[in-house]
């Protein structure tokens, strides 16, 4: 295969574009398209917790206004540092004191504290060690959760938000494990409860009810939360949620899934059977293959998805009559797999015509081969290029499956979701399907929508 | 430990890295950030209420932990020149964040290789994201001032000079018969000046950070023009009123995204026009803090005075007055400097004030002890504070949470650093005009008066934003 460069252009046909940056990384425009979540809302979720930062304003402003938006303030806290702190070496010590200042000033101490350090901390060689265990003998009854706001590592790293996935739930100590109780891990947004999952559940044990699924979005408490250390078994659907959801399993040393959100039937499948030999076996994963023969065989799998695959056709044949050639543009914010998603649509005789998207990840590697074979018209335009703030955007006709895909477009017709909106399996499928069709039929405020923080999340904006 | 730096449930202002973006935005230029990706998301979303449609030049470099350790600015001016190549915009502007200051970079010399490349005038704003906006935006119209328009304003500053000599005459027509053609050129100002057929002005320091209220600048011109003062330019909100500064539902042009930007974009060369001819102003009029600079530097370079204030309320008067009085001395004043002289603190008596100038009759204050604070940008809030005295005979002080602002400030005023500053000088006052985000800290004790500030509370309170210019018309 020919070796193909990231392109400087704003877009690229598809078979002229590399994997996996199709586009050059220079200067970077951000679009006005913020229904995604940060770390402020993600940290969040974890009740009863307080976030505290430490950093400079420019960087604090972003963070600290999130809370305010999201009606959070009352649990967010931070210090600020001024340039003698980065340049008299004295970091951890006013790391520390500011803390325990905002600490101190509280009415009521948290029983959990997630700690920012950012990117000064990192670069100036700041003895984080030092500073919790300085802070875990101050305040032993707060557990102090190591969070980092450091985007000058995230080309190369695991970015902050995926680090604070896997901090959040360091909490969690392992309690006697409930071999009927599961928790999605790394999920911000709670699932569907039409979802794949609880189908699996019924096939598995006849009842679904059976089986509990715990997920963070949907705890009350701080002792809802702990709970999660009962579970027999955890899984992650978000790709974000691979590291928290690994190292879980490791420290609890309890099985763990991971079952990415699809828009594949095959893939789906194969995670039906995952799921199901780990219901009914929490044990040894090597054997999973031939348990899951066993598995469908009992529970009657096959006939279930050959079902689900049956019904997700009568959906998408629906739409296909209502939509007909409109044109259709997604973007990556809606879900994690545009790709995929462009690739089911295109199978199905839907006319996608871009993919706003600036890196392809890993998971998406086929999709992106077969869409290059098989779709030949298919352009990839980045979102952050600089010429991406000139670009006109003036297509009212269009289609767009997420925000930017909307702003970009210009259109009032658009599927407003992030992360792929909970949505999970052949489930996942059909509601994105009647997203599509909703947003055929009906117009929206983007402005309005799109410019409000964290889709999903209370807003005062 | 100093326990400003600790705050428990206030935000922080913007930071001098957005100001300098907010405070070229509308320039044609392109500002370019120094930080890892995702940073400029900060002020676009917050900090920045024109970003939705406008298509302003503002990028971040995406700077990396390797780039940073190694130094690698070459990939800085490779990034900027391609992409100045690809947008021709009419100047670059560098700032920068936290990393790029612990690691030195020099701006400086970043600007003058990229300019060397490009042909595109480049400037350095330094910045390093430690402090608010006010040391952003205002050094940044300052260097736009320096490299951009000055080669042009030292041109025309040399025409009007000579042409005030030789149009001083009773014979030249007024000002407002001049053809259009004539009005952008050299000769009408001399003209109106020697005519006295009214002031030139120019704003100076106008950003959404501070009059996010989509009318104010348009009743500010309305205002001015009633009293016979005529805005030459405004530094640096271009469209004056033109467009959505806060979301409603009403645009110029309908609902048509094709005709916003025909609007914006129509701004453009006429109202750049404009800023050419700012040196044949008057007077400068500095309605905050960040016009401070400029102003400065317009006066050393071309003698022009300049008076700060905003006018509101029944501080017009006064302000106009003094307007006209910088013009006729050449030199200027902070107009609401003497606040506290207009309470007299003897009932059934009003006083002169010394300065025969001010002509505004001293009102009588119930109460000589200011009970009233407002918390906020310096100019306006002092303006406004003003505004209070004369209509309510009440003393009012201002409390300034920004950097290097003191020379704004007056008798009974106070600078004050961090939550727990500001709680203590709260508590000293009966009545509180603030920013709604302050009053989770606001005492028991004390009566809060909501009065929201784009560069702190951000979107929070777009909703209540108010048109300071006509606060008191109600």
């Amino acid at each position: 295969m020919t070796n193909i460069s990231p392109t400087k252009e704003l877009s690229i046909n598809i078979g002229d574009a590399a994997f996996p940056k199709p586009f050059y990384q220079g200067l970077e425009f951000n679009a006005p398209a913020h229904g995604n979540w940060n770390i402020v809302h993600i940290g969040m979720l974890l009740p009863e917790a307080r976030q505290i930062y430490v950093c400079a304003d420019n960087c604090m402003r972003g963070v600290v206004l999130t809370a305010a938006e999201m009606n959070a303030a009352d649990r967010f806290s931070f210090v600020l540092l001024d340039e003698e702190d980065m340049t008299i070496g004295n970091l951890e010590e006013v790391t520390i004191e500011g803390v325990s200042e905002c600490l101190d000033r509280l009415d009521k101490k948290p029983p959990v504290v997630l700690l920012f350090t950012v990117c000064i901390h990192h670069f100036l060689g700041c003895d984080l060690d030092y500073i919790y265990k300085r802070l875990g003998e101050r305040y032993p009854d707060i557990y102090f959760c190591r969070c980092y706001m450091d985007p000058l590592l995230q080309k190369t790293k695991p970015t902050p938000d995926q680090k604070l996935r896997a901090a959040m739930y360091d909490p969690i100590k392992p309690l006697p494990a409930d071999s009927h109780t599961i928790s999605l891990i790394g999920s911000e947004l709670p699932l569907h409860d039409t979802c794949d999952i609880y189908r699996v559940f019924e096939l598995t044990s006849g009842n679904a009810s059976l089986f509990r699924l715990r997920e963070i979005a949907s705890c009350k408490s701080y002792s809802d939360y702990l709970k999660m250390g009962e579970s027999a078994l955890f899984i992650a659907d978000f790709p974000g949620a691979l590291m928290a959801i690994e190292r879980l399993g490791k420290r609890l040393k309890r099985p763990y899934l991971y079952l990415p959100m699809s828009f594949s039937y095959e893939e789906i499948e194969k995670e039906w059977h995952l799921l199901a030999s780990a219901l009914a076996t929490e044990a040894d994963m090597s054997s999973v293959k031939s348990k899951a023969e066993l598995m469908s065989l009992k529970a009657g799998l096959c006939d279930a998805v050959r079902l689900e695959k049956a019904k997700c056709e009568e959906t998408l044949t629906e739409l296909k009559r209502l939509i007909g050639d409109t044109e259709i543009r997604i973007d990556y914010v809606f879900h994690p797999r545009p790709l995929g998603l462009a690739r089911l649509l295109t199978e199905h005789g839907f006319n996608v015509s871009t993919v706003y998207i600036d890196v392809i990840s890993a998971e998406e590697e086929q999709d992106f081969y077969w869409l290059k074979k098989n779709a030949l018209k298919l352009v990839l335009c980045s979102t952050v290029q600089a010429e991406a703030r000139t670009h006109e955007r003036s297509h009212p006709e269009v289609l767009a499956v997420g925000q930017k895909a909307a702003w970009f477009s210009g259109t009032r017709h658009f599927v407003n979701a992030v992360y792929g909106g909970g949505l999970f399996g052949f489930d996942g499928i059909r509601r994105t399907a009647g997203l599509m069709a909703e947003a055929y039929n009906e117009e929206k405020d983007t402005e309005d929508l799109i410019m409000r923080k964290g889709w999903g999340c209370a807003s005062c904006v | 430990m100093r326990i400003e730096n600790s705050y428990k449930i206030i935000p922080c202002y913007t930071a001098d890295v957005s100001g300098v973006c907010s405070a070229l935005f509308e320039l044609g230029g392109m500002v370019v950030m120094h930080d890892p990706s995702g940073c400029n998301s900060t002020y676009n979303t917050h900090d920045e209420t024109r970003w939705y449609d406008n298509d302003s030049l503002i990028y971040i470099t995406g700077l990396t932990e390797m780039d940073a350790i190694m130094g690698n600015d070459k990939k800085v001016v490779d990034d900027v020149c391609d992409a100045a190549e690809r947008l021709s915009p009419k100047f670059i502007a560098l700032c920068g964040s936290p990393i790029p200051f612990i690691n030195g970079t020099d701006y400086k010399a970043l600007a003058v290789m990229i300019e060397k490349r490009t042909g595109i005038t480049t400037f350095a704003v330094e910045t390093n994201g430690t402090h608010d906006y006010v040391q952003g935006a205002g050094p940044a119209l300052l260097r736009y001032a320096e490299r951009v328009m000055k080669p042009a304003w030292d041109r025309c500053f040399q025409d009007r000079a000579a042409l005030t000599h030789s149009y001083n005459s009773d014979e030249q027509a007024p000002f407002y018969e001049v053809s259009e053609k004539e009005a952008k050129t050299a000769s009408s100002f001399a003209v109106k000046s020697a005519k006295g057929h009214g002031l030139s002005v120019n704003i100076l320091g106008a950003t959404p950070l501070d009059f996010a209220e989509k009318n104010t600048l348009y009743s500010l011109r309305n205002v001015l023009a009633g009293r016979d003062i005529n805005i030459i330019s405004i530094f640096s909100m271009l469209g004056g009123g033109k467009y959505d500064h806060c979301r409603d539902n009403v645009r110029p042009g309908g609902e048509n995204p094709e005709n916003w930007r025909k609007i914006y974009s129509s701004w453009d060369e006429e109202n750049l026009h404009n800023l050419e001819n700012a040196v044949f102003a008057d007077v400068n009029l500095v309605i905050s803090a960040v016009g401070y600079k400029l102003a400065r530097f317009m006066y050393d370079c071309y003698g022009i005075p300049y008076v700060i204030g905003l006018p509101v309320g029944e501080f017009t008067d006064k302000l106009c007055m003094d307007i006209k009085k910088a013009a006729d001395c050449k030199s200027g004043r902070l107009s609401y400097a003497d606040r506290n002289l207009y309470c007299t603190g003897e009932p059934g008596k009003n006083k002169t004030t010394d300065d025969a100038a001010n002509q505004t009759a001293a009102v009588h204050c119930n109460d000589n002890s200011a009970k009233i604070a407002i918390i906020g940008e310096p100019v306006t809030s002092g303006s406004i504070a003003a505004a209070i005295t004369l209509k309510y005979g009440k003393r009012v002080s201002v409390l300034c949470p920004l950097e290097k602002c003191e020379v704004f400030l007056c008798e009974g005023d106070h600078s004050f650093k961090g939550e727990v500053q500001c709680i203590e000088l709260m508590k000293k006052f009966k009545h509180v005009i603030a920013d709604p985000l302050y009053l989770p800290i606001c005492p028991e004790t004390v009566n809060f008066h909501r009065l929201p500030h784009e560069a702190f509370s951000g979107r929070c309170c777009w909703s209540e934003m108010k048109n300071l210019v006509t606060l008191f018309d109600d």
